[in-house]
């Protein structure tokens, strides 16, 4: 029994949070030594009873608005939080990052409030209660002290009587710690843990991971399956027709190697997709909403670029993968430009229509024949991330000019 | 079996499947494919133009699906309609009960051998039914229960004599001729003869048909002590 309120009052747990109480009250200082400042200032302080008390009362009841303020801002939850999980040994979750919502802000400068109340009362205790208790306990000795200490002056007449006081003053900064450390690692989790919000937009963006997941999945299973049926059907048709039409047979066998490694480059392509998304991405993937700078870029880079855009504000309301998809395309094209015909006009068209995005980006044939772009992340890349979105991707020469064209379906698509 | 060979006509999206059901079905002495389509409403002109015998119809295609473009040739096209057979890659396709309701005569997996292929196309020609699959009948279940139960076919249902409920009841299971015979030991020809009474008294043009009138009115799958 003994031990065990020797440990609640002294133990390691009770040291953190009594150290966590006096942080509080060093942020309550500045405040604190404010107000005090403006209450003399103004001489406010020399109408009130000169009780050194009552001025500090008041000093904190004027400083505590401007703690509350302070709180308000986003960066306290992140410090705060931080603080609190480290010391005060909180009962429940504890977020140390920036408080964004109205809530979360409001929750936060509560909790910064009762933080520097509690740990200005606890750090004031702590100060004052232990030397006037020691004052106490010295009196017997020596009678000239209360001449120094002029409150201890009633105490002169019977100081041995005094002496238990003295006692529990010395002690007394250890249960107002233990409470108030206590108190505030029950109310940290409310004030500084998740929000109702907080929880639902994180329940949110879990459950639209997994749809999305779930879609590609399907998608998968689809596009794979159908790769497969006509891959069936193409091998039985040419087993029937292996004496009398060997043509049609050579054509099954292309088709079916064609298929088959299509189907797996988009195995390939979702499988990345699914693992690109299991941790966050570090960069946000740029979108046609980042066109702009990626078009200044290309012009910066020597390319004079003609956009046409139709209509001029349709982009905005793209599926978010389409979007994507389509600043890839066209930030490959831009790079094959600059790569094989250099510093060429190069005229680009996203239009908007018939629930699909078209995208035609042209450049004239330079003198040297344009290759094919190098390595398996080119065009070649391009078509199977286009064929997942069940669009469309050809690049090639016609009337004079390199075109590079692709249609998505906008239905479907996050 | 007729002189002539059996008019097919092929509507499928991805050419690779069209090009590789036309070669099997036009391989066979029979069979010859007069026709293709790539989406649901070139299936209904070219039918309409070329009145096939039988045409198989991919499920999911452009403009206008298989579930739309069947019901139209059975609609639109008569004496004689042609058979239909929904074509599908994934037997689980919710899509594959529409069709058959929607009047489909039988349906075939694009991963059937090509003899099972072949021969599915002559059944229907000749005017039998397939068996109703049996992926189909979960999803047929889930689909009738969403529904109010047809109070009409409910009636006709009713009408049965016990031994056609039970002939009915094990057509739904996916059972051919031979096997109710089996299950119920009466001869094969007492069977076929409840069949086609089974039939007549529903309404129904076929096997399938009767399946689907079964789920509907909800003989099946409520679980009625009388009646399942």
């Amino acid at each position: 029994m003994a031990r065990r309120l020797t440990r609640r009052l002294l133990g390691r747990r009770a040291r953190l949070r009594w150290v966590h109480l006096v942080l509080g009250g060093a942020l309550l200082t500045p405040f604190h030594l404010a107000a005090l400042t403006v209450l003399t200032g103004t001489g406010l302080s020399r109408d009130i009873p000169a009780e050194p008390l009552t001025s500090q009362l008041l000093a904190l009841a004027l400083a505590l608005p401007f703690v509350a303020l302070t709180g308000l801002v986003p960066l306290v939850r992140t410090l705060e939080g931080g603080a609190a999980r480290v010391l005060c040994a909180p009962t429940g979750e504890v977020l140390s990052l920036p408080a964004t919502s109205a809530a979360a802000r409001r929750r936060a400068a509560a909790w910064f409030t009762l933080h520097a109340l509690a740990g200005g009362v606890v750090a004031g205790v702590s100060l004052a209660a232990p030397p006037g208790g020691l004052v106490l306990l010295l009196l017997p000795l020596s009678a000239n002290l209360a001449d120094v200490f002029g409150w201890a002056e009633p105490a002169t007449s019977l100081p041995l009587a005094w002496t238990p006081l003295g006692l529990a003053l010395i002690l007394l900064p250890l249960p107002v710690s233990a409470a108030a450390g206590a108190w505030l690692a029950r109310i940290a989790p409310i004030l500084l843990g998740p929000t109702p919000a907080d929880r639902l937009a994180l329940a949110e963006q879990r459950a639209e991971r997994l749809a999305e997941r779930a879609r590609i999945a399907r998608d998968l299973h689809d596009s794979v399956g159908h790769a497969l049926s006509a891959v069936g059907i193409q091998a039985a048709a040419a087993g029937r027709l292996l004496d009398r039409d060997p043509a049609f047979v050579a054509r099954a066998l292309t088709a079916i190697e064609d298929t088959a490694r299509d189907a797996v480059a988009e195995l390939d392509h979702v499988l990345g997709l699914l693992r690109e998304e299991t941790p966050e991405p570090a960069a946000p993937v740029p979108s046609l909403a980042n066109l702009a700078e990626l078009v200044a870029r290309t012009r910066a880079a020597g390319a004079d670029v003609d956009l046409h855009l139709d209509p001029a504000d349709g982009v905005a309301a793209l599926p978010r993968l389409v979007s994507r998809e389509a600043y890839r395309i066209v930030q490959e094209g831009f790079g094959n430009v600059l790569r094989h015909a250099g510093e060429v006009p190069v005229s680009l068209h996203l239009r908007l229509g018939r629930g699909e995005l078209t995208i035609d980006l042209s450049n004239p044939i330079a003198g040297t024949r344009p290759t094919r772009s190098g390595g398996g992340r080119g065009l070649r890349g391009t078509a199977e991330r286009v064929a997942v979105l069940r669009g469309t991707f050809t690049a090639g020469p016609r009337d004079g000019r390199w075109h590079l064209s692709a249609r998505i379906p906008l239905e479907g698509h996050p | 079996m007729s002189t002539h060979p059996t008019r097919v006509v092929i509507a499928d999206d991805e050419s690779l499947v069209r090009a590789g059901l036309y070669a099997i079905v036009d391989a066979e002495p029979d069979l010859t494919v007069v026709g293709e389509a790539a989406t649901g409403a070139q299936a209904v002109e070219r039918v309409r133009e070329l009145r096939p015998d039988v045409v198989l119809m991919d499920v999911r295609m452009p403009d206008l699906n298989g579930i739309e473009a069947t019901a139209r040739i059975l609609r639109e096209v008569s004496d004689p309609s042609p058979r239909v057979l929904v074509v599908t890659t994934f037997e689980n396709d919710e899509y594959v009960y529409d069709a058959l309701r929607a009047g489909a005569h039988g349906f075939l997996l694009k991963r059937a051998r090509a003899d099972d292929m072949v021969h599915a196309i002559r059944t229907v020609a000749r005017g039998d039914s397939l068996l109703f699959p049996a992926a189909i009948r979960d999803l047929a279940l889930t689909r009738a229960r969403e529904r109010t139960h047809n109070a009409e076919l409910r009636t006709r249902v009713a009408r049965l004599t016990p031994r056609e409920q039970e002939v009915l009841r094990l057509i739904t299971t996916g059972l051919a001729n031979t096997e109710i015979a089996e299950r119920t030991g009466l001869g094969p020809e007492t069977v076929k003869t409840h069949v086609a009474r089974v039939l007549t008294k529903l309404g129904v043009r076929d096997r399938t048909q009767a399946v689907i009138a079964a789920y509907e009115s909800g003989f099946t799958g409520t679980g009625l002590g009388g009646w399942a």
